[in-house]
């Protein structure tokens, strides 16, 4: 399973969602991925503590959020989950503040999560459909752009 | 060989993501014969001197001593494909400008 279309059904997707600071938004996206059987529930601490050790680099991209941990701290399976809010929130990167959406990732190496990476890179990369996901309603919305990204590169 | 050093906090995350960026970013500029290595902070600092090019999130760029005669690319917006490829160019100009196609 290394599309990201078999990763992104409706155990891992939560739109528009009101988180009251970023660890919660971790917490639920993290617990999606506990929920699947991709990690185990202390990797949801992992990814937190993470995020707070090395500053907050895991908002990649203006808006984007990629928490994650080391394979070893309890992931199970190769997964993301995705998590978008109606209100967006602070991570306190100064660059790419506030985040609207959030990828959480479960990576068991190095590999087998590229392609999945790759294509949220390639979705989330253009403006256009980065508003796309960010206002998408429904997880047939998510899965009409995900199509779009992985037949166009 | 051009060996470019891709740096994050644990390898697996941000680190692939620029290279993600890089690879088409390179090729368009011509430059076929590369490697990129994606690394965590803790094991690049033994790295850096053994690289040509080092490239790494903005915010991590304090949590390792880099070397002063590299060239090295810091980018703030990761998956912003036009941010990449314009800091690696200009890096690669001034260089290894024998590298480029023009």
């Amino acid at each position: 399973m290394r599309d990201l279309r078999d990763m992104l059904g409706e155990k891992t997707v939560l739109l528009n969602q009101t988180v009251t600071d970023w660890k919660e938004a971790v917490r639920i996206g993290g617990n999606m991925l506990v929920d699947v059987k991709a990690a185990e529930p202390k990797y949801v601490n992992a990814m937190i503590r993470f995020a707070e050790e090395l500053d907050p680099y895991i908002v990649i991209g203006e808006g984007l959020a990629l928490p994650h941990a080391r394979p070893e701290e309890g992931v199970l399976e190769t997964c993301f989950s995705l998590l978008t809010l109606s209100e967006p929130i602070e991570f306190g990167n100064e660059y790419n503040d506030p985040v609207y959406v959030i990828f959480c990732m479960a990576a068991i190496d190095n590999n087998a999560h590229v392609e999945a990476l790759r294509q949220i890179c390639t979705l989330c990369g253009e403006p256009e459909n980065f508003e796309k996901i960010k206002n998408a309603q429904t997880l047939l919305d998510i899965q009409d752009l995900l199509e779009l990204a992985s037949n166009s590169k | 060989m051009l060996k470019i050093l891709a740096v994050c906090g644990n390898g697996q995350g941000s680190s692939i993501v620029l290279r993600l960026g890089l690879e088409p970013a390179l090729e368009d500029l011509g430059i076929r014969d590369v490697s990129i290595e994606c690394t965590a902070l803790g094991q690049a600092q033994s790295m850096v001197q053994f690289v040509d090019l080092i490239i790494i999130a903005a915010h991590l760029q304090d949590g390792i001593e880099l070397p002063k005669n590299k060239p090295i690319v810091v980018v703030k917006n990761l998956i912003n494909k036009q941010e990449v490829r314009e800091k690696v160019e200009v890096a690669l100009r001034e260089y290894y400008p024998e590298l480029l196609k023009n």
